[in-house]
C-alpha cells in the first residue's frame, strides 16, 4: 500500500489535490500544477528518465520539464491544481501499466515512471495525438478530467468516444473505430474530417475513466457566443 | 518470495479477484507442476490449476495472457514474453492446444501491428506525395485563370526588391542602373523583335540594364528584364545572348512566378489543414512568396523555360543551338556564388540533353546569323555616358559627366580581365 499521503478536495468541478510529504519524501509534478506549499519543500526543475522517456512525455502532450518537489527542510504539504476545470484521480500502480490521455497527467510519486506510448495510425485517426501517456512502475499517480469522472470496470466490451477517454489500465485491449452501426457514407466523413463520431472499443477486463464533458463539444457549444469585432 | 520447487523461475504480472481490495493487484507469477501461484505484494497468494485455466490473449499491447478459471472469479495475468513457453512446459502439454492457439493470435496481431505501421507510414508518404502534385497541379491549372494584369502589379511589387537583391549578389549597396539609350535601345529592340514568336505575343517587355558584372539575367513577372553587364561581356555570339534573354522571356510568358506563388501559398494551406496553427509558418511562407515572385527557379520551370525559349529562337529563324553552345560554354563545376544564373542552375548536362532533344525534333528551316551588333554595344557600355551623381568628384568637390571609362576605371579593369 502507498505510503503517500493526500487529499483531493473541492471535487468534482474544481478539485486540486493537497499532498503531505513526510521528510525528504518527493513528488513529481508537471509545470505549473503547483498552487501552494509549505516553506520546507524545495522544488528543482529539470528533465527526468533520459532522452528517450522525455521526448516520449512530450510526444504525449506533456512538458519536458518535469518538477521535481522534495520535503529536504521537513515535512510539508504541496497543493497542485489542474489546468482544467474538474475532477483529480489517485491511481496506486502496483507493478502494472496505466496509459493516460495526452494533458491528464498531474503528477506522480517515487517508483513510477512516466514515458509515452506511440499509437500510430489509431492516435492518429482518433484525433487525440500519436503518442499516450504511459505510466508503469509501483507509486501513487494523480491525472485530471474535464469536468467530473466516472469509473468504468470493464468486464467484457465498452465504447467510449474518444474526446472522454482521460485514462485506462493495460489490461484492455483498445482498438480506435467508428460507431457501430455508422453508414460506409459517414465512415468516410469521419475517416477525412476527423475526429466525430470516432469511438475507443475497449475489450477485455480492467477500469476506464471517463470525463464527463470534452474540450471540443464545449468548444463547440461556446462559439456561437464568441464576441464579434464591430466595424463601428 | 518463492520456494526453490518452482519452475521457471518468476515472473511479474497481476491478479483479478473479488477477494482483493479494488478487484486487482500486482503480483509475482510462479509456475508449480499442478498450476499457477500469484503472490501478491501483502503475503495473499492465489493459485489457478491448469485443469481450470482457460487462456486468453489481449491487454494494451495485445500480448498479455490472461489465465482465468471457469465463472471468471480469478485471472493470473502475465505480459511477459516468456510467460507462454513457461506455462507450456510447466503444464506438460495441458494446455498446449489452447497455448499454440494464444501464440498464433499474438502473431497475427504482431504482424497485423506490424503492417499498420508501415502501412500507415506508406499511407503518409503518399499522401505527402499525391498532395504534393496535387498542390503543383492545382497551381499551374489555375494560373491561366488569372489576368496577367496581376503579373504586372506583382512585378511592379517586387521591383525595388529585385534591384535589392541584385545589389546584394555584389554586395553594393545600390544596383546602377544603365539608362543610357545607346545601351538600352539595341537590347530593347532585340527583345521586341523576339516577343512577336512567344506564346504571349501581347506581352510588352521592358528592358533595363544593371552594371553589375555578374553574367546574369532576371525576368520579373508581368515583362520587366534586368540584364546584367557582366552577361554581355561573357557572351561570345550575339545569338548566345539572345538565347539566355529568350530563356528569360519565356519565364514570362509561361507565368512561372504566379505558378510558383500559388505553390507556395498551396503548401501553406495544406500544412494549415494538416498541421493546424501554422502561426510561424505563415511568416516563412510570406518570405517564400516573395522569393518564389522574385525568382522562379524550380528544376521544372528551368526546363520549361529552355524549351520555349529553343521554340522562339527557331520561330525567329535564329540557330537554337546557340543555347546548347551558351550552356556548354560556361564553366560548369565549381561555379563561383557570384555567378547566379549557373548556380541557381545546377543540372546542366541534363538540360543540354533535353535541349538538343527538342532540336533534332523541330522541323528543319534556314537559320539566319542575328543582325545584331554586339560588339558596337559593348563600346556603347564602356563609353556611356555617367549620370554626373555617379561621376567620381574632382579636385574642387564638383561632379561632372564623364564617360563610364573615366567614371569607373576598376570595372573597366574587370570587364576586361573577364573578357580574356
Amino acid at each position: 500500500m502507498s505510503d503517500l499521503q493526500f487529499e483531493i478536495s473541492q471535487r468534482p468541478d474544481f478539485a486540486i489535490l493537497t499532498v503531505d510529504l513526510e521528510q525528504g519524501q518527493r513528488i513529481f509534478a508537471e509545470p505549473s500544477a503547483m498552487a501552494a506549499m509549505d516553506p520546507t519543500i524545495t522544488l528543482k526543475a529539470g528533465f527526468k528518465g533520459g532522452l528517450k522517456k522525455t521526448l516520449g512525455r512530450a510526444l504525449g502532450g506533456e512538458s519536458l520539464i518535469i518538477n521535481t518537489f522534495t520535503a529536504d527542510r521537513g515535512p510539508g504539504e504541496v497543493v497542485f491544481a489542474p489546468g482544467a476545470p474538474g475532477d483529480a484521480i489517485h491511481y496506486e500502480l502496483d507493478r502494472n501499466t496505466l496509459y493516460i490521455q495526452r494533458g491528464a497527467f498531474m503528477c506522480h510519486s517515487d517508483g513510477v515512471e512516466l514515458t509515452g506510448k506511440w499509437q500510430g495510425a489509431k492516435g492518429f485517426f482518433s484525433g487525440k495525438g500519436l503518442v499516450l501517456l504511459k505510466a508503469s512502475g509501483e507509486g501513487d499517480i494523480f491525472f485530471n478530467s474535464y469536468g467530473a469522472i466516472l469509473e468504468i470496470d470493464v468486464e467484457d466490451e465498452y465504447i467510449v468516444d474518444t474526446g472522454y477517454v482521460v485514462a485506462f489500465e493495460d489490461t484492455l485491449h483498445y482498438d480506435v473505430t467508428t460507431v457501430p452501426g455508422m453508414k460506409v457514407g459517414g465512415k468516410l466523413k469521419t475517416f477525412f474530417f476527423g475526429g466525430e463520431g470516432l469511438v475507443v472499443r475497449f475489450s477485455g477486463q480492467g477500469r476506464v475513466w471517463v470525463q464527463t464533458r470534452a474540450v471540443n463539444p464545449f468548444l463547440t457549444w461556446v462559439f456561437p457566443y464568441r464576441p464579434q469585432p464591430s466595424n463601428n | 518470495m518463492f520456494d526453490d520447487d518452482f519452475l521457471d523461475g518468476e515472473f511479474e504480472g497481476g491478479v483479478f479477484s473479488k477477494d482483493i481490495d479494488g478487484g486487482r493487484a500486482g503480483a509475482s507469477i510462479r509456475m508449480d507442476d499442478l498450476g499457477l501461484i500469484a503472490l501478491l505484494s501483502d503475503g495473499e497468494q492465489f493459485f489457478l490449476s491448469y485443469s481450470e485455466c482457460n487462456l486468453e490473449i489481449g491487454g494494451a499491447s495485445g500480448r498479455m495472457v490472461f489465465c482465468r478459471n471457469d465463472d471468471r472469479s480469478l485471472t493470473i495475468f502475465c505480459e511477459d514474453k516468456k510467460f507462454t513457453a513457461a506455462l507450456e512446459r510447466a503444464s506438460g502439454g495441458e494446455l498446449l492446444e489452447r497455448l499454440e492457439e494464444i501464440n498464433a493470435t499474438g502473431r497475427r496481431r504482431s504482424l497485423a501491428g506490424q503492417f499498420g505501421f508501415w502501412g500507415f507510414l506508406v499511407g503518409c508518404a503518399l499522401l505527402l506525395v499525391g498532395g504534393w502534385y496535387g498542390i503543383l497541379w492545382g497551381a499551374r491549372a489555375a494560373v491561366p485563370h488569372v489576368p496577367f494584369t496581376v503579373d504586372q502589379q506583382l512585378g511592379e511589387a517586387v521591383y525595388e526588391q529585385a534591384l535589392d537583391e541584385v545589389a546584394q549578389m555584389t554586395g553594393e549597396e545600390k544596383v546602377t542602373l544603365i539608362e543610357d539609350d545607346a545601351v538600352r535601345l539595341p537590347l530593347q529592340k532585340l527583345v521586341d523583335d523576339l516577343a512577336v514568336h512567344s506564346r504571349m505575343p501581347q506581352v510588352k517587355f521592358q528592358v533595363l540594364v544593371c552594371d553589375t558584372e555578374i553574367p546574369n539575367a532576371v525576368a520579373l513577372p508581368g515583362g520587366r528584364m534586368i540584364v546584367f553587364r557582366g552577361l554581355i561581356d561573357l557572351v561570345e555570339t550575339p545569338e548566345e545572348l539572345l538565347a539566355v534573354l529568350a530563356h528569360e522571356m519565356s519565364h514570362v510568358t509561361l507565368r512561372h512566378h504566379l505558378q510558383s506563388i500559388g505553390e507556395s501559398i498551396g503548401v501553406i494551406v495544406a500544412l494549415d489543414i494538416l498541421v493546424g496553427d501554422v502561426g510561424g509558418l505563415v511568416a516563412l511562407g510570406a518570405e517564400a512568396l516573395r522569393a518564389a515572385a522574385l525568382m522562379s527557379k524550380s528544376r521544372e520551370h528551368e526546363h520549361e523555360a529552355d524549351l520555349e525559349g529553343v521554340r522562339m529562337l527557331h520561330k525567329a529563324g535564329i540557330d537554337p543551338a546557340h543555347a546548347i553552345g551558351m550552356l556548354e560554354s560556361l564553366p560548369h563545376g565549381d561555379i563561383p556564388d557570384a555567378l547566379d544564373w549557373l548556380s541557381s542552375h545546377p543540372d546542366i548536362e541534363e538540360r543540354v540533353a533535353a535541349i538538343r532533344k527538342l532540336v533534332d525534333e523541330l522541323p528543319p528551316r534556314a537559320y539566319s546569323p542575328l543582325d545584331f551588333d554586339l560588339e558596337g554595344l559593348r563600346a556603347a557600355m564602356r563609353n556611356r555616358v555617367v549620370p554626373a551623381e555617379d561621376a567620381p568628384e574632382n579636385k574642387d568637390g564638383d561632379r561632372k559627366k564623364v564617360n563610364a571609362a573615366d567614371a569607373k576605371p576598376e570595372n573597366e579593369k574587370r570587364e576586361e580581365a573577364l573578357a580574356k
